[in-house]
């Protein structure tokens, strides 16, 4: 009896010890927010000019006095400095559409413009008046329009004529 | 397999050797492949074996190939090596100077060798729809990668996109990294 009794002790303690042995660890996850793989695909700016820049006719005063400004903004106004006859109706602001990727912002570039005359020596710098930036609107063929406006001096120097020069204007993603 | 030396009161002078039926259970249960025993005694190669601080696992940062840009519609590839490179090829523009590499830090018992697991191919997600794919995925883990004197492993993961002339917008995926001890 003496001995069933110290075997069944001894299983016991046996069984004992199978249950404490400690299981496989599990693998363990990244704790907190977890790693990420992230992209943003931009498709290419495309950039077309809708219309030109044009000041139209400027009529100097038999004498210019100092130096004069013509000038018409982003949104169409013209403005034109004292002694000088500017037709209004007939200047227009620029124009340009871009398209790219929806929602992202465009940086714009616009730098002086040199007009020469056609018919006689003589050139104007026209600064350009443009946005900074716009911001896509939309992916795909619609794109966004933006206005670019412009202001050049005469002075007593400034030759008659038709002067033209081309607009260098570029657009990049922020 | 554990013995016991019991006197047997009806044969003195000799000794009956009792093999107990639930140590041998014992022995029969313990599975292929299981952790080895934390009270026996070390492996030449590890510390001495004890119970081992638990593992932590953290992101540093995510990879992250900020703007790809696509140069013409027949697409391209953008890596980023897991030691932080950035490369391109086809019609994809290089990478700005804000792609980054992914970097994770494993925390555990000091000196002790550490497994990691990371998918080789991950999908991303667009916010509109569509799905990216990222490959090759690497790390610059050496082959028996080891916690230091510490505890602690940093470690970098990379990839590379490849990206159609249709794709655009924003794309991301989880990576799922785990960590054990071996």
């Amino acid at each position: 009896m003496k001995m069933i009794k110290r075997f069944a002790a001894l299983a016991v303690v046996g069984g004992a010890v199978l249950a404490a042995t400690p299981a496989v660890a599990a693998p363990v996850a990244v704790t907190g927010a977890k790693p990420q793989a992230k992209v943003t695909i931009l498709k290419p700016l495309v950039l077309t000019r809708v219309s030109d820049l044009d000041f139209g006719t400027v009529l100097l005063p038999a004498t210019v006095t100092g130096t004069l400004n013509v000038k018409v903004a982003q949104d169409g106004a013209m403005t034109c400095g004292t002694g000088l006859t500017c037709a209004a109706a007939a200047a227009s602001v620029g124009s340009y559409n871009v398209k790219g990727t929806n929602r992202q912002v465009v940086q714009i570039t616009a730098p002086a413009v040199t007009m020469t005359n056609a018919t006689q020596a003589g050139s104007l710098t026209v600064t350009l008046d443009a946005p900074g930036s716009v911001t896509l609107p939309n992916s795909g063929n619609t794109g966004v329009d933006f206005q670019v406006g412009g202001s050049f001096n005469v002075d007593s120097t400034t030759t008659d004529g038709v002067y033209s020069g081309d607009m260098n204007v570029t657009v990049d993603y922020q | 397999m554990l013995t016991r030396l019991i006197p047997d009161p009806f044969k003195r002078g000799r000794v009956r050797v009792w093999l107990l039926p639930s140590l041998l259970v014992l022995a029969a249960a313990r599975p292929a492949g299981a952790e080895p025993c934390r009270l026996c005694s070390a492996d030449p190669g590890e510390p001495e074996a004890r119970a081992a601080a638990p593992v932590r696992v953290e992101v540093e940062a995510s990879l992250d190939f900020d703007r790809v840009l696509l140069t013409a519609g027949s697409g391209g590839t953008a890596r980023i090596g897991a030691d932080g490179t950035r490369t391109s090829s086809g019609a994809v523009a290089p990478l700005t100077g804000r792609a980054m590499v992914g970097r994770v830090v494993v925390q555990g018992e000091p000196n002790r060798s550490i497994r990691i697991d990371l998918p080789k191919r991950i999908e991303l997600l667009g916010w509109h729809g569509g799905r990216l794919t990222l490959s090759a995925v690497t790390t610059d883990l050496s082959s028996w990668p080891r916690l230091d004197g510490s505890g602690r492993l940093t470690f970098q993961f990379g990839g590379e996109v490849r990206v159609e002339g249709d794709a655009e917008g924003d794309y991301r995926g989880d990576v799922p990294i785990t960590v054990e001890y071996p």
